[in-house]
């Protein structure tokens, strides 16, 4: 099968189609926000506390700020997090995850330690913690807090599949014909693992997702930013709930839900694709 | 003929005393002696089949020449010149080039993704043997020769779209395509249906003519080995317990498992009246260091010596030798 | 004439829908007497597998019995319930398979497995139940003290053995087994079939034993039906088979065992390879391999299975013109 064909069984899959239309809007959102948006997001001569009305689709914030362009906006920081992140998580993932599958001896027992322990050390915890002792918050340090406490999961993943690929006959043989390890490592095992480092990427920018807005709603991301966490932040702190503006929170934290739910589509796709055995009958 | 071939006798690959230990649990503390003092020779244009039941060491054996394993001791000789446990990079591709391999999975031996052309133009690049258009060349020949005619129709095929058989002579060309001057066969025929089975093993035969290959073929088929195979060895619990030629090891077993295995295996044209086997079937614990003959808690004849050494090799024939204080 | 325990009729098989279907079994038609060692053989994909998990019952959802009849001691399997089927399973009829070995949970010791299988389907006390465990275990040469072991404490040999014990635990009236000794060295095949022969003359019970190798079948069994694509082209007395067969296909399977007694010679084994079943099948499914197709005839005529002579049945145009 040829690239494209993958390509091809991909958009057939309901699952595939359903998460991508909701990242595509999401990215054109994202792109054409000053378009889309009516106001500047922090614009704060509107009327405070206004609910759901044709001007202000999602009302203002107790600021006068107008929810649903921070919304708009929003989107931006929020799917660049999630997808930069996901992809440095990734790279982390794989090559740690790699090194320690593939080779055997000093060097591979004790990155295998290093994963089991950042596995056992609980996530969250981490983030949080490490979060509030940064001196610097923008959306880099953000980043990268996120990715080096969310690698070890993909990390383990592969290196299980190495080992099993490690041991499958078309890799000895390639071995005894006398390929170099850059070879086998980058023609002959890693494509045998696209699926498994795709599907693991999306895993991880959900996590991504949720883990940047956690951080900003606990007001410990960049509170100077407009983002879905943040604008939840400002929701919690100025008791949305009591004064009645439902909208201010729950519209952002559909959206979060939103996103994560089309990159855990894409997971569930690619996984199918992968091994056909998943796939419905 | 016979003088001639006394004098044409060149040996291929000479293995001496090998043994290997795998260390296994937790801390390593666990050990498995899979292969314990393996010694013998295959000569030019010769097939030796390994004979053995599962557990035996046959595949480690095979493994350890290939060199996937380090041998735990022992000495590997190739045409007579022994081969270091280092070797440089450039020695080791010389060292691919004379001996390669193909194992019992067709279809896991082939990288799903690439079409089996791939496999076979792979050792070409890689021992640099042909440039450009050449390849192409060497790639069709070395399907055809394979029984995979016309080449074009099964070049550009992925490895799922073959059958079994057809899968197997894609391995057998990479393994071709090298000159190599010796094939390991590790059991290249049980995973494939037994009308294809004979097929394989002619073509095998054919190379080992034409192109002058020999064969360490690894099977625990016995009348597979017999049809084959030149010589035979038998191995149980990583030792070898006989070797000699296909025809006296088969039709005059000397040692009382060679006679087993004989006994246990169908021969409908004898009859349709197997006989009868009375043996306890423990199997050997590869746990313990090895002590005495192995095949001694099952052996009918088993004297007291047995449990205590194994016995060195005796002459018993042409070329024949057993493992065995009977002959003693 | 002993009566029959199983008789199939014309029993046809296919996975999946429509244009995407593969007919596993096509029309086929066997009976298996008390007591009889009935031997199926026949290559990867001619189904026989199939055919043993029809009689079962048992087929994944994805197949579908499109007709014919399974009487199992008179009865219809194809009739009865699901609820009257479990009650049949493992009493009446039972089965081992080649991986069953693999099918022991691993965190269970080997006799709550054994109980846990035969309390589901009898009512025997749990004293009798005992007598009876170390009973069956002392029939497969395992000693009982195996019985408190994981299965990882016990070698595929003796796995599969506590599998053919728990498969004879209700003193079943058939027994089928779908290659259970393929995985397994030869002399521990050996022993294990010698077991299984002896158990069968002290109970009683029938056997359809299904694999690939007819050199150990022809040995073994009292019938053979040779399977190739879906159909029975050959069944007879596994001795009248030996001597005498007559399908191509069968005199080329015979041929491709090496022997291990007489002469040495060049063998040659099958060209080609078995049909696609997706596709709909035109006469004789062998041929494109048989060596002594008949054009005109055998492509587009596909043939009956006949009697020849005694109990020996072919179906090929060769033999037509011979039919009882």
């Amino acid at each position: 099968m040829k690239w494209y064909d993958y390509i091809k069984v991909f958009l057939r899959n309901r699952k595939a189609t359903v998460g991508i239309s909701i990242l595509m809007l999401f990215t054109v959102i994202a792109i054409f926000a000053p378009f889309v948006a009516p106001y500047s997001p922090t614009d704060m001569s509107f009327p405070p506390l206004k609910g759901i009305s044709w001007k202000h689709p999602l009302g203002t914030t107790l600021s006068g700020q107008d929810i649903f362009s921070q919304v708009i906006w929003g989107t931006r920081y929020s799917l660049f997090v999630g997808v930069v992140t996901g992809l440095i998580t990734t790279i982390i993932s794989v090559a740690i995850g790699f090194t320690a599958g593939y080779f055997s001896g000093i060097i591979a027992e004790i990155l295998t330690m290093l994963i089991n322990i950042f596995l056992v050390i609980p996530g969250l915890p981490l983030i949080i913690v490490i979060s509030a002792y940064i001196p610097v918050k923008n959306i880099w340090t953000i980043i990268l807090t996120i990715s080096l406490t969310g690698w070890a999961w993909g990390a383990r993943v592969l290196r299980s599949q190495v080992l099993t690929l490690k041991n499958r006959d078309f890799v000895k043989a390639s071995l005894i014909v006398g390929e170099s390890s850059f070879h086998i490592i980058f023609k002959d095992i890693f494509p045998n693992m696209l699926g498994l480092v795709a599907a693991s990427f999306f895993g991880n920018a959900i996590y991504a997702v949720l883990a940047e807005a956690g951080l900003e709603f606990l007001g410990l991301g960049d509170t100077s930013i407009i983002s879905w966490g943040t604008i939840l932040y400002w929701a919690q702190n100025n008791q949305a709930i009591l004064l009645g503006s439902w909208q201010w929170f729950t519209i952002p934290g559909l959206f979060i839900a939103l996103l994560g739910m089309a990159f855990a589509l894409l997971n569930f796709a690619v996984d199918e694709i992968a091994n056909p055995r998943l796939r419905g009958r | 003929m016979k003088e001639r071939d006394v004098f044409q006798k060149e040996t291929v690959l000479k293995v001496e005393n090998l043994t290997k230990v795998f260390r296994i649990g937790g801390i390593r503390k666990k050990k498995i002696y899979a292969v314990n003092g393996i010694s013998f020779e295959i000569n030019r244009k010769e097939i030796l089949a390994l004979v053995g039941e599962s557990g035996s060491g046959k595949t480690t054996v095979a493994k350890i020449i290939a060199r996937l394993y380090k041998p735990t001791s022992g000495k590997i000789f190739l045409e007579s010149k022994e081969i270091p446990d280092k070797l440089t990079k450039k020695e080791l591709l010389m060292y691919r080039r004379s001996i390669q391999m193909i194992f019992q999975d067709p279809f896991s031996s082939l990288n799903p993704l690439y079409p089996v052309r791939y496999a076979v133009e792979r050792p070409i690049k890689v021992h640099k043997l042909a440039k450009g258009k050449e390849i192409k060349t060497i790639i069709k020949k070395a399907f055809e020769e394979c029984g995979l005619i016309p080449a074009e129709k099964f070049m550009d095929r992925y490895p799922h779209e073959l059958s079994g058989g057809e899968r197997q002579r894609v391995n057998i060309a990479r393994a071709l395509v090298l000159k190599p001057k010796l094939i390991l066969a590790d059991e290249p025929t049980s995973m494939l249906d037994v009308s294809i089975r004979l097929d394989i093993m002619n073509l095998m035969l054919d190379l080992k003519e034409n192109e002058g290959i020999s064969y360490l073929f690894i099977t625990h088929d016995l009348a597979g080995a017999n049809y084959i195979s030149d010589r035979i060895a038998i191995m149980y619990s990583g030792c070898i317990l006989e070797i000699g030629p296909s025809s006296d090891v088969i039709d005059d077993p000397k040692h009382p498992y060679t006679q087993l295995l004989k006994k246990a295996a169908p021969k409908p044209e004898t009859g349709l009246r197997p006989e009868r086997i009375d043996t306890n079937v423990d199997i050997p614990d590869l746990t313990k260091p090895p002590k005495g003959c192995p095949f001694a808690p099952r052996c009918p004849f088993a004297q007291p010596e047995c449990k205590i050494s194994i016995p060195e090799f005796k002459k018993v024939g042409n070329d024949h030798f057993v493992r065995c204080y009977i002959y003693y | 004439m002993k009566k029959d325990i199983l008789k199939v009729e014309n029993l046809t098989v296919v996975y999946g829908v429509k244009d995407k279907a593969i007919s596993a079994v096509r029309d086929v038609s066997f009976s298996v007497k008390k007591g009889e060692f009935f031997g199926i053989a026949g290559e990867s994909g001619c189904g026989k597998s199939t055919l043993a998990f029809s009689i079962i019952r048992l087929l994944p959802p994805n197949a579908k019995i499109l007709s014919g009849k399974i009487v199992f001691n008179d009865k219809d399997l194809l009739k009865l319930s699901e609820r009257d089927l479990r009650e049949m399973r493992w009493k009446d009829f039972s089965i081992v398979f080649q991986s069953s070995m693999n099918s022991l949970n691993p965190v269970m010791k080997i006799k709550d497995q054994i109980y846990d299988t035969i309390i589901y389907h009898s009512d025997m006390s749990f004293q009798d139940l005992q007598e009876r465990i170390k009973k069956l275990f002392s029939y497969v040469n395992i000693s009982p003290k195996f019985l408190e072991a994981y299965p990882h404490q016990l070698s595929g040999g003796m796995k599969q053995r506590v599998i053919i014990a728990m498969a004879l635990a209700l003193n079943p009236k058939l027994v089928i087994m779908d290659e259970p000794t393929t995985a397994l060295d030869v002399v521990i095949q050996r022993v294990i079939l010698q077991e299984i022969d002896e158990l069968r003359k002290k109970l009683g019970f029938s056997v359809i034993f299904i694999t690939h190798d007819l050199s150990l079948l022809v040995e073994i069994s009292d019938t053979v039906a040779i399977m190739y694509a879906g159909k029975i082209v050959e069944k007879s007395p596994s001795k009248e088979l030996f001597i005498n067969p007559l399908h191509p296909y069968t005199i080329g399977l015979m041929r491709s065992f090496p022997t291990l007694t007489g002469k040495r010679k060049r063998m040659r084994g099958i060209p080609g390879h078995p049909p696609d079943l997706s596709r709909k099948i035109v006469g004789c499914a062998f041929f494109d391999r048989c060596p002594r197709r008949i054009e005109g005839l055998c492509d587009v005529k596909d043939p009956p299975l006949i009697e020849i002579s005694s109990q020996h049945f072919v179906a090929c145009h060769l033999y037509s013109k011979r039919s009882l």
